[in-house]
């Protein structure tokens, strides 16, 4: 079974900001979203991402907004606040970034197909 | 920040967790209000698939790994957002300004940067002349010479720009058998910063003496010098921590014959301003390694490219890693705190609450509903806790 590949900095926060093009999402939504999204094949988990969004954030390719949610099971009168829920989306400078990286993406694969032999030769070969 | 309901675990978890960040306040509370959400959010799923609360909990928190690497993630994502905004602010700068710029004021600054992390030492010969102020007084000028000598060039700039324009024409070599301050050039500039004129002046000369020639502002007076000279009054001694580094490279794939310490050095002379190191049969730069430190001594103008360098080795390895790193046991004194006695208050924050945002102080794409259920597929915790490895 092949090894799976090992993602770099820079494909997570381009898979994070292709996730946040249409629209916001918070960063537990965007872990199931890419899991979903990859069929389970990029587990995402909270200990990379959230510096990858503490990072992205202060780079100013995303933009944060919290939410106060409140537990449905408390009292109309209660007036504690709420757990707060961070929200993100792109910002201009991010949108841009994304179709950067969409664009380095491609050139490097085509570049590297340019290398490899097609699915008639491997067969070829193999036989 | 610390909570007072001491007998929750999550709180309890980041009671500990965010004091280690060392980060402000707000910055801090940010986090800590973030992983809480997402924290409470896993614990729901969980115990909506089958989990009990204690059970939901420890996953929960296991899942965000271990303390000291999670913490060491979010300050290295601090200083490379730190360092992009520093380079972005120098070539904006060097764009701004010149062709060939006036290093000191501009490596002073990232000195004081580069002092600020923890990892880096900067060592600066007090008997070196950088002026820490900014270029002063940069009018505008208009030249226009035709077949002019260099001498006179030079004269003609130092009285219309009011500044003292020093140049020891001794150090200076020649393409041809005239002397530098006797060969004629010719500049038609109109209304630009002196310092630019100054760039100008320097790319006529470099062609001249087929040397690269620079200018640099010492104490109010320009100097022109060749730029090794220059560069050798700016010279500067710097360690890095490299065991990180090290240990990303080791970690990759790379298949090479060479050393971590060895490829590291060679990337950085390759890269770097080639024709300075020592290595390479320049005079102005030298780089060691001993132990796990990288020693150079080098034009304090090379650093932020150094360190740029580093920055990128070091995220090589670490940041490569899509699944949970961390194959922590429940033993671990952090992680014991998940192994409850959950309060009610845990019980609480189970939802049915709502997963459409409030209308206020949202973007209006946050108003809508919560993704289909059926189009996400939750990750079990078994199968997290199934793919955990070894972190570095």
């Amino acid at each position: 079974m092949p090894r799976k590949p090992k993602h770099s900095r820079e494909s997570i926060e381009l898979v994070v900001l292709s996730v946040l093009e249409d629209t916001s999402l918070y960063g537990y939504q965007i872990i199931k979203e890419v899991g979903a999204k990859s069929d389970g094949e990029i587990r995402l988990t909270p200990g990379v991402l959230y510096p990858t969004l503490h990072e992205m954030e202060q780079s100013n390719y995303i933009l944060a907004s919290w939410e106060e949610v409140k537990s449905s099971r408390r009292s109309a009168d209660d007036a504690s606040p709420g757990r707060k829920r961070k929200w993100y989306r792109l910002s201009a400078k991010g949108k841009r970034k994304l179709s950067q990286g969409i664009s380095a993406h491609r050139a490097y694969q085509a570049m590297i197909e340019a290398f490899l032999p097609s699915p008639a030769q491997r067969q070829e070969a193999v036989e | 920040m610390t909570n007072t309901t001491t007998n929750d675990p999550i709180s309890s978890w980041l009671d500990l967790f965010c004091p280690s960040l060392h980060f402000s306040e707000l910055e801090s509370r940010s986090i800590r209000d973030e992983l809480e959400s997402h924290l409470q959010d896993r614990m729901r799923d969980l115990m909506l698939e089958g989990n009990s609360e204690s059970e939901s909990v420890y996953k929960a928190i296991h899942e965000l790994g271990e303390m000291d690497l999670l913490a060491r993630r979010y300050l290295q994502a601090e200083k490379r957002s730190r360092f992009r905004r520093i380079t972005m602010n120098i070539l904006t700068f060097g764009m701004a300004g010149a062709v060939v710029v006036g290093a000191s004021t501009i490596t002073t600054v990232g000195i004081n940067e580069l002092r600020q992390n923890e990892k880096i030492s900067v060592f600066q010969d007090t008997r070196v002349t950088s002026n820490s102020t900014a270029i002063l007084d940069d009018p505008a000028l208009s030249v226009a010479m035709s077949n002019t000598s260099v001498g006179d060039v030079v004269n003609y700039l130092s009285q219309v720009s009011s500044h003292a324009v020093e140049v020891d024409w001794t150090e200076f070599g020649s393409s041809s058998e005239q002397s530098i301050v006797d060969q004629k050039i010719s500049m038609q500039i109109e209304d630009q910063p002196f310092s630019l004129i100054l760039d100008r002046l320097c790319v006529r000369l470099t062609k001249l003496c087929e040397e690269d020639i620079a200018w640099q502002q010492v104490n109010g007076v320009f100097e022109i010098h060749p730029e090794e000279h220059i560069d050798r009054l700016n010279q500067v001694m710097v360690s890095f921590q490299i065991e990180d580094i090290v240990d990303a490279i080791d970690a990759t794939d790379m298949s090479s014959e060479d050393s971590a310490q060895e490829q590291l050095l060679s990337l950085m002379r390759e890269y770097v301003e080639p024709h300075a190191w020592e290595a390479n049969g320049g005079r102005t730069a030298q780089a060691r390694i001993v132990g796990n430190k990288l020693f150079i001594k080098a034009p304090s103008r090379f650093l932020e490219r150094i360190k740029w360098i580093l920055d990128e080795l070091e995220g090589m390895d670490q940041d490569s890693d899509l699944e949970e790193a961390s194959n922590q046991r429940p033993e671990s004194a952090d992680l014991a705190l998940a192994v409850p006695t959950i309060s009610s208050e845990v019980r609480d924050v189970l939802p049915q609450e709502c997963q459409t945002p409030a209308a206020s102080g949202l973007p209006a794409e946050a108003n809508q509903a919560a993704l289909p259920q059926d189009s996400i597929t939750p990750v079990s915790a078994a199968d997290v806790l199934d793919a955990q490895q070894q972190e570095n």
